[in-house]
């Protein structure tokens, strides 16, 4: 499974190395490009992996071999990079402040090593993962894995349990380090659930690290560290764990493309489209922040700033594109769109009771699933400083835009033509937790950063 | 009104270290105490939960059930049931047989202690135990998730 890893990490770092994000730009900010890398080959080796089903079962290296030759064709071909830009930082730092820092980066390092023992064992306890990861993402995995005549099988309407209609990139992984590594997909979807607590923590540390200095980057690791309810997901081995990582990595690409790093917009798009197909909800992220873009400016601006986000648009295509093939070719209607009629959207969507439910489902999630991470979060903002507002106008969008993701979800629970109560205890918490790493970053870009990068600023339009 | 700016890493690190230890401590001892989910109990969990499922009137899908095996490449879907479903978990040398009506789950297991923990630890009533490890749960119409 190390060659497949290994294949993953090779295909990012090209495609990374394609959008003009080069390494070199300080500890942080290459440990940022890593892992971004990381998401970014995940997403294209599982698509690759069925574009080589579907052409009939090619060798699992093919693909991600041909997409490493692309990028540095591609590479190749486009104009010489603009050197990196390297954080300096912007006052002579107390004694004490230094010593807090490294306290908060030692904090991080033990309470994480800690963490990672926990979470091993319990991934030890269940092999097989909780129920999603049996009777959904490994069952269809095992069919990818099974070779080019059993996949369409995949969406069979047969087999109504594993929801036929959903998203193929988390399979689609498992069965790519399954062929890498000569071994069954629930082995892989264990490695995945092992690797992603670990992503969790470092990307949001790592990035604000990057953009608003060593304090901030400890505490934003610190704060997701302290959330084990969401850390443990890992062993569960669901999708939600993989689309929080996505999602956090889109608003990762965004704030660095906000403070000038080149080619960070398209490997927004890229995690962004990759979310969509990793579940039905992850199409909300993209809609949420080029909407919250386009929507806090004046009208005049929104043609403007939808130009600025084209390379976005173009990052999205291969996880859109995976979608909308799969969704037009081979899956059937989604089960609760289809048992939506207008009528009863309106009246669900009036219905006091409802909306009670839903909301004791967010009020529930964030105090007892969340607890003291939550003001944990506020307090180490307030305490790091605020930025002045004239410059934290990219930070406020992408709260708003995490804050939308959350309405959303308060939406989908009020609107639901499942029974609510049912639907609500056994779906919202997971539904939230995909937005907690995103939110951890956008709250804490909203302090005073530490550092500077050197070198003209990006735009976002 | 704020402490100083340079004691603000410094507070942010002892806060979060306590959260972080405090928040930790219950996962470590219901982690400690979990029993692990051998692969009896894997099959009972998941496929208790598959069958209940299934239609209460009527016969299984047979369908359902050639999909199960190819999924599981098994080569022998003459006698589609248990051995597909079998084949598809890749589970449980020790499970002799298995058979999967709607609503009941039949279990033949090689150790009817066993059995009857495992039954136990899923919550699933036992309708009928033979002593032999022949054992018969009923799988309720809509398992915890």
């Amino acid at each position: 499974m190390i060659s497949g890893l290994a294949a993953m990490a090779a295909v990012g770092a090209c495609v990374l190395r394609t959008c003009r994000l080069r390494f070199g730009g300080g500890f942080a900010r290459d440990g940022v490009f890593g892992l971004l890398a990381l998401l970014v080959g995940a997403g294209l080796c599982s698509i690759g992996h069925l574009g080589g089903l579907a052409l009939g079962g090619l060798p699992w290296w093919l693909m991600p071999a041909g997409l490493v030759v692309a990028a540095l064709v591609a590479a190749a071909m486009r104009a010489p990079d603009p050197a990196p830009r390297r954080a300096e930082p912007v006052h002579a730092r107390h004694p004490v402040e230094g010593l807090g820092i490294a306290v908060g980066w030692l904090a991080l390092l033990v309470l994480g090593v800690q963490a990672c023992g926990w979470i091993a064992t319990y991934a030890d306890l269940l092999p097989h993962g909780d129920w999603d990861a049996w009777a959904i993402w490994n069952v269809k995995a095992r069919f990818l894995h099974a070779g080019a005549e059993a996949w369409p099988r995949v969406a069979s309407t047969e087999m109504v349990w594993s929801h036929p209609d959903y998203p193929l990139l988390v399979p689609g992984l498992s069965a790519f380090l399954a062929a890498a590594g000569d071994v069954e997909p629930a082995e892989a979807a264990r490695t995945v659930g092992l690797v992603l607590p670990i992503l969790l923590v470092l990307l949001p540390s790592l990035a604000l690290g990057a953009l608003r200095g060593p304090a901030a980057g400890a505490a934003a690791g610190l704060v997701v560290v302290a959330t084990p309810a969401f850390l443990l997901f890992g062993p569960h081995q669901l999708a939600d764990l993989p689309l929080a990582a996505f999602t956090c990595g889109a608003f990762v690409a965004v704030a660095l493309a906000g403070q000038g790093s080149p080619g960070a917009l398209p490997v927004a798009g890229l995690c962004t489209g990759f979310a969509a197909w990793t579940k039905n909800e992850g199409l909300l992220v993209a809609l949420a922040v080029v909407g919250v873009w386009v929507v806090t400016r004046p009208p005049r601006r929104w043609i403007p700033t939808l130009r600025a986000w084209l390379p976005f648009v173009w990052g999205c295509l291969p996880g859109l594109g995976a979608l909308l093939l799969f969704k037009s070719l081979l899956a059937p209607p989604n089960e609760l769109r289809a048992a939506t009629t207008l009528g009863g959207f309106a009246g669900r969507l009036f219905d006091p009771a409802r909306h009670a439910l839903s909301a004791q489902g967010l009020w529930t999630h964030f105090t007892d699933q969340v607890g003291l991470a939550l003001p944990l979060l506020a307090t180490a903002t307030l305490l790091l400083r605020l930025r002045p507002r004239a410059e934290s106008a990219d930070a406020l969008r992408l709260l708003a835009a995490v804050l939308t993701l959350h309405l959303a979800v308060y939406a989908i629970f009020v609107t639901t033509p499942a029974e609510p109560a049912w639907h609500v205890s056994t779906s919202m918490d997971r539904l939230l937790w995909q937005q907690w790493p995103a939110l951890v970053v956008a709250t804490l870009l909203l302090s005073r950063s530490e550092t500077a990068p050197t070198g003209p600023a990006g735009t976002l339009g | 009104m704020l402490p100083p700016r340079w004691s603000a890493p410094l507070l942010v690190a002892v806060l979060a270290a306590a959260v972080g230890v405090r928040a930790w401590a219950p996962v470590r001892d219901a982690v400690a105490q979990a029993p692990r989910t051998d692969e009896v109990s894997a099959l009972l969990g998941r496929y208790g939960a598959l069958a209940a499922h299934l239609p209460r009137d009527g016969p299984v899908g047979y369908q359902n059930e050639a999909l199960l095996g190819q999924a599981g490449a098994t080569p022998d879907l003459s006698r589609i049931g248990r051995r597909a479903i079998l084949a598809q978990l890749a589970l449980a040398p020790r499970v002799l047989r298995l058979r999967i009506e709607p609503g009941l789950l039949v279990l033949d297991l090689p150790d009817a202690a066993h059995a009857r923990r495992v039954a136990a630890e899923q919550r699933l009533a036992i309708r009928h135990d033979q002593g032999d490890g022949l054992l018969v749960v009923e799988v309720p119409a809509r398992v915890p998730r």
